[in-house]
Parts: C-alpha cells; structure tokens; sequence
C-alpha cells in the first residue's frame, strides 16, 4: 500500500457505509443510506511508465451502452443503468446505484486519444492510454 | 411477518462474521419480490461466474465472490479497493433450496428464490350465500 496514496477518510467511510447496510432501517424500502456515500461509478486511476489506467466498478452493462470520451488529460465517462422493475415487483432493499452518471476524471498526464483501449469484463471498465509524446518522460544526458 | 420481509430485516450476524474474516468487502445488493418470487441482485464486479459461491445452509444464504487479483500500476487515485466479497442473508423456515436459482453476468448476481407455495398471494373467491 502506498502511503503518500492514502485517503484516511476513505477507510472511515468504507466503514460507516457497511455498518449502515448492518444496522440500516428496519422496514423501509430505502435504508439509512440507500447508496454509497460519494460517487458511482467508483473509479481507479493507475500510473505507469508511459501508460495510465483507468478502472471503474459497474456491474450489469452492456459494453455499447459506454460512453466515453477522452480529451487531453481529462477523461468523460457516461452510463445509464436502469432497472426495470417488473410490473408487480416491490423493493424492499435497494443499495445499488441506479440511473444515469457521468463523471469526468483528470489524468496525471495528458494521453493519446487514438491510443486508447478500453475493456468492459465481468462489470468493470478498464481503460488504458498511451501518454502523449510530451508527456513521457525523457532520458536527460548531463553532460560534463 | 412474511418471510420477504423477514429476509430483508435481518442480515444474519455480518458484525461478528467480519471479524473473522476481515478479508472480505460487502457487495450493494437490491432486494425486491414479485408474486412468486424473491429477487436478490449482488453488485460484484471483477467476479467471474466460475468464481462465485453460493450456500444454502439450514436458515442462512450466503454469498462469496472472489475478484482476480491484477496489479495496473501505481496508484495516483482511489476510490474503491479491490478485495472479495461476501454476504449472507437470514431465509425464512420454509424455502426449499432447489428452488433457488442464479445467474451471473457483467459483475451483477441475481438469486430468485421461490416463495413456498403459502406465502404467494392468493386470490380467494366470494361465494354469496
């Protein structure tokens, strides 16, 4: 685990949501706290040499219902995710985020947007960039 | 208390579970019920169908979903971690276990599990005098 990478409010609130899944209200269609505390997607971003990564966490799509778009340094994505209730269906617990996102994301570097890759497998997106040439990282001869 | 609401009130004991097994995330799941059935829908990305267990045991379903670890780098930010998943749920009494079914796809479980035949709603016919 990285330390300089630490959220210590995100162990807190990891937490706070589980117990309230726990010890959430009793008979009530929608609980204490019907969905997670911030925002859905949830979304990764990893750094490597030349490439940066990026993985959001959302079961139950279909790959072209994706859309996303990658500009500079700043990546937008949209999806909706809609439940269709059956016509005599009643819920009684719903802590799964439904309905439309977008999020737009800032990147460590600017990438290439022709480079871009992206996978959706067993409800998560990964999508991998190339870092724009003026972004990678130059070997500097010191010359004495 | 109809058992689908017996199902949604109590969360078998998750407290003391977790202690033992520390290792484990709790995945969102939506309950709801139609007529016939009671519909559980786990949200587990990064599970793959072969990686998903289900029990039913005595009063007790319980679900693990275990994720393929893969490593993508240095993290520069994060929102959510990527760990295994487990949930059980208390059933009422009288479920038989055959009639549980379930089905995976794009990290969305879904578990129907059949009302035994005297929690379906029933239409009952008036018959004047």
């Amino acid at each position: 685990m990285l330390l300089d990478n630490w959220n210590p409010f995100f162990d807190v609130a990891k937490t706070l949501e589980e117990f309230d899944r726990v010890f959430g209200e009793v008979g009530h269609p929608i609980g204490l706290r019907s969905v997670p505390r911030g925002t859905f997607p949830p979304i990764n971003i990893y750094n490597q040499d030349d490439k940066a990564i990026l993985v959001a966490e959302v079961p139950g799509l279909k790959a072209e219902d994706i859309d996303l778009t990658v500009l500079g340094d700043s990546v937008t994505l949209k999806c909706e995710r809609q439940e269709q209730a059956a016509e005599n269906e009643r819920f009684y617990r719903k802590e799964r985020p439904t309905g439309t996102f977008t999020r737009t994301v800032t990147l460590p570097d600017s990438v290439d947007p022709d480079s871009v890759k992206a996978t959706y497998n067993n409800g998560v997106l990964k999508v991998q960039m190339e870092k724009a040439q003026e972004a990678k990282a130059k070997k500097i001869q010191v010359k004495s | 208390m109809a058992p689908e609401e017996k199902l949604a009130r109590r969360p078998e004991a998750e407290v003391t579970r977790r202690e033992q097994s520390p290792e484990y995330y709790m995945p969102a799941v939506d309950i709801s019920e139609t007529e016939n059935e009671v519909i559980l829908k786990y949200d587990m990305p990064g599970v793959e169908k072969e990686k998903v267990e289900i029990t039913a045991e005595k009063n007790t379903l319980t679900v693990i979903g275990n994720v393929n670890r893969e490593s993508f780098g240095d993290v520069v930010y994060q929102e959510t971690k990527i760990g295994n998943y487990r949930r059980p749920f208390t059933l009422p009494d009288d479920v038989d276990s055959d009639k549980i079914t379930a089905d995976m796809k794009d990290g969305l479980l879904t578990i129907k599990i059949e009302k035994p035949e005297k929690a379906k709603p029933k239409r009952i016919e008036i018959t004047s005098g």
